[in-house]
C-alpha cells in the first residue's frame, strides 16, 4: 500500500486496499481477543470502522501494514480494558509458564483442538503479550512487531522465544 | 464489509456512544424534575433550599460529564500510537477518572443531601433525628464505600501502568 506523491489517496481507497490485504488477519486477531462469536463479530466490525475512519488521517508516515495492525490491536486493547472486570484474570508469560492448562489428556489430538488450545492460551495473555504472539503468527518479524507494539526488537524477540518454548512444551506434554 | 456497511456501522457506533453519554443527562433531568417539584410543592424552606442545592450539584456533575465525556469515541491518534503508549493512555485515563470521581460526581450532591435529611428531620414531629441518623449513615456508607472501591481499582490500574513503564 503506497502513498502517491502528488495526492493523498482517498480514505475509501485505502480502506478497501487494507480490507482486501488484511481481512483474514483481522479476523484471526478478533479470534485471539474474543472467544464469544457474537462479541467477536462486534469487535471485528469496530475494528473495520476504526480502520476506515483512521485512514482519513493516514499520511504515509508508517507502512500500511503497521498502521492496520496498530489500529486493530488498539481497538482490541480498548475492548479488553473496558471488559476487564468481567473476564478471567489475564496473565503475563511468566505466570502462564507455571500454570497447568487443565486440558483433558484423554481426548483425541487433532488440528482443530490444537488451534483451539492455542487460541485459549493466547487469550489468557495480557494484551501486549497477546499482540506479540498474534503478530508473530501472522508472519511479522521482530522489527515489524516492535513498530506496532512499541516494544524494542530485542524485547519482542525474547517474548517470542519464550512463548514458542511454552507452546512447544505444552503440546509435547500432550503428545507423550 | 462493504463501504456502505462500514459507514452505516460507524453511524450506529456514534449513536451508541451518544446514547450512553445521553443516559447520564436523562438521569440528571429526572433528578432536576423531581427536586424541582419539591421546591414547588413542599412548604419547608430547608427542604426547598436542599432541593435547589441538589439540582445545582446535578448541574455541576452534568457539566463535568460533558467536558470529560463518560464514554468517548476512539482517539484520532489510534493509528500513530504504539500499543504500549495506547494502553498506557487508556489506563491513565481510567485511573484518573476513578481517583477524581469523588470530587466531581459524589461530593457535589452531599450538601444538598445533608440539608434534605435535616429538613426531613425537622418536619417530623417525632423520631425525626433518628431518621436523619439512619439516612446519614446510609448515605455515608454508600459514598465512603464507593470512594474506597474506586481507590482500590485505581491502585490496581496503577500497578499495571507501573508494569508497562518498567517494560
Amino acid at each position: 500500500m503506497t502513498v502517491p506523491t502528488n495526492r493523498r489517496p482517498a480514505q475509501d481507497d485505502l480502506y478497501a486496499d487494507a480490507a482486501m490485504a488484511y481481512g483474514g488477519a483481522l479476523e484471526r486477531l478478533a479470534q485471539a481477543y474474543e472467544p464469544d462469536p457474537d462479541r467477536r463479530r462486534d469487535l471485528l466490525q469496530e475494528i473495520h470502522v476504526a480502520l476506515w475512519k483512521s485512514f482519513g488521517g493516514y499520511d504515509g508516515r508508517c507502512s500500511g501494514r503497521t498502521w492496520v495492525y496498530r489500529v486493530a490491536h488498539n481497538v482490541a486493547i480498548s475492548e479488553v480494558t473496558r471488559r476487564r472486570a468481567r473476564t478471567p484474570p489475564l496473565v503475563g508469560i511468566d505466570a502462564l509458564e507455571s500454570v497447568a492448562d487443565g486440558f483433558d489428556h484423554e481426548e483425541a489430538f487433532d488440528r482443530q483442538r490444537a488451534r483451539e488450545r492455542l487460541l485459549g492460551l493466547v487469550r489468557r495473555l495480557q494484551p501486549l503479550d497477546r499482540q506479540v504472539i498474534v503478530l508473530y503468527l501472522e508472519g511479522l518479524d521482530a522489527a515489524a512487531i516492535a513498530e506496532v507494539t512499541g516494544f524494542s526488537p530485542p524485547n519482542v524477540a525474547t517474548k517470542i522465544h519464550r512463548l514458542k518454548k511454552l507452546l512447544a512444551q505444552r503440546f509435547h506434554e500432550r503428545a507423550v | 464489509m462493504s463501504l456502505d456497511q462500514i459507514r452505516a456501522h460507524a453511524r450506529t457506533l456514534e449513536r451508541r456512544i451518544a446514547w450512553r453519554n445521553g443516559r447520564e443527562y436523562v438521569a440528571a433531568v429526572f433528578v432536576a424534575a423531581m427536586f424541582g417539584q419539591a421546591i414547588w410543592h413542599i412548604p419547608s424552606t430547608t427542604i426547598r433550599v436542599a432541593s435547589g442545592l441538589i439540582i445545582a450539584g446535578t448541574a455541576f456533575i452534568v457539566y463535568h460529564l460533558y467536558t470529560r465525556g463518560s464514554v468517548r469515541p476512539l482517539p484520532q491518534e489510534i493509528g500513530t500510537t504504539s500499543a504500549i503508549d495506547f494502553l498506557r493512555s487508556e489506563l491513565v485515563r481510567q485511573r484518573d477518572l476513578l481517583l477524581s470521581v469523588w470530587r466531581w460526581y459524589l461530593l457535589p450532591l452531599v450538601p444538598g443531601m445533608v440539608l434534605f435529611l435535616i429538613g426531613m428531620a425537622l418536619a417530623m414531629p417525632r423520631g425525626g433525628w433518628f431518621v436523619f441518623l439512619i439516612g446519614a449513615v446510609f448515605v455515608s456508607a454508600i459514598l465512603f464505600g464507593g470512594h474506597v472501591l474506586n481507590r482500590r481499582a485505581a491502585a490496581y490500574i496503577q500497578t499495571r501502568i507501573d508494569a508497562l513503564n518498567h517494560g
